[in-house]
């Protein structure tokens, strides 16, 4: 911590930066959050795709489809999925704290790893849900 | 309302700034488009994986209902405010030259308004079954 200090022109106390904190689920909960919006905003490409094919008729539609099928397609999509069920879940939990719910330490690391857990499971679940639908 | 503990002037409270006079609205708006797109997402993605087998021609049926496209346009519409303002605060957090700042907000703002535009230009497109 001396060093940093001592590499600042000013000896005044600086924010502590990620490899000085001891890990903590809350901080794990923080990061996955934004990981996962920004894959979201790249997610929004697919949706688009999706949709864009969709309008051009059933040979552009069946493009695409043989796209996402492909292993590394599927692979995206199942990512997508665990991105976007993490996203909306761990998003409830921001929104819940905004209204000034699970802020104590103790319920707000409970809730980050509720949130990881439900988080994969509802990824998955969604897949299963969508391999069903095309099963049907 | 603390007053002995709270070092704000009564001027700055009926103003409502903060230190950069803005930016509040933001943080409202972010989660005014997440509780959207939440309930747009959970009905769009039961509604497709329950009602639909998600080949081209029950989709097709699927966008013509004017509720689901239009839920679909809420989806996409928000989707795009949501992370314009998400993308946002990463570029502001990890961004500090300027210029760098300057081209990702506006490549960001870029995708958000084509990402909304297009988007619902083809679920407009999809209802009406052109």
């Amino acid at each position: 911590m001396t060093e940093v200090l001592k590499s600042q022109k000013n000896t005044r106390p600086v924010s502590p930066h990620l490899q000085i904190w001891r890990w903590h689920v809350t901080m794990t909960s923080s990061i996955l959050h934004r990981v996962t919006g920004v894959g979201n905003t790249l997610g929004m490409i697919l949706l688009i795709g999706w949709v864009c094919c969709l309008s051009n008729g059933p040979e552009a539609y069946a493009k695409f489809t043989a796209l996402i099928g492909s292993p590394l397609g599927l692979l995206v999509v199942l990512g997508s999925a665990l991105a976007i069920s993490y996203h909306i879940i761990n998003g409830i939990r921001h929104l819940l704290f905004n209204l000034g719910v699970g802020l104590t330490k103790e319920v707000a690391s409970k809730t980050a790893w509720a949130a990881i857990i439900l988080g994969v499971l509802g990824g998955i679940g969604m897949f299963v849900l969508a391999l069903q639908a095309l099963a049907k | 309302m603390n007053s002995a503990k709270n070092l704000r002037t009564p001027m700055k409270k009926a103003l409502g700034k903060g230190a950069s006079g803005h930016g509040t609205e933001h943080v409202i708006q972010q989660r005014a488009l997440a509780v959207g797109l939440l309930v747009g997402f959970v009905f769009c993605f039961s509604s497709l994986v329950f009602t639909t087998n998600l080949s081209y021609e029950s989709l097709r049926v699927w966008f013509r209902n004017p509720l689901n496209a239009a839920t679909m346009a809420v989806v996409i519409a928000a989707g795009a405010g949501h992370f314009r303002l998400g993308i946002q605060v990463v570029i502001e957090d990890y961004i500090h030259k300027g210029s760098t700042k300057l081209l990702l907000m506006l490549a960001s703002t870029l995708f958000a308004a084509l990402v909304a535009m297009f988007g619902i230009f083809v679920v407009l497109k999809l209802y009406l079954g052109a």
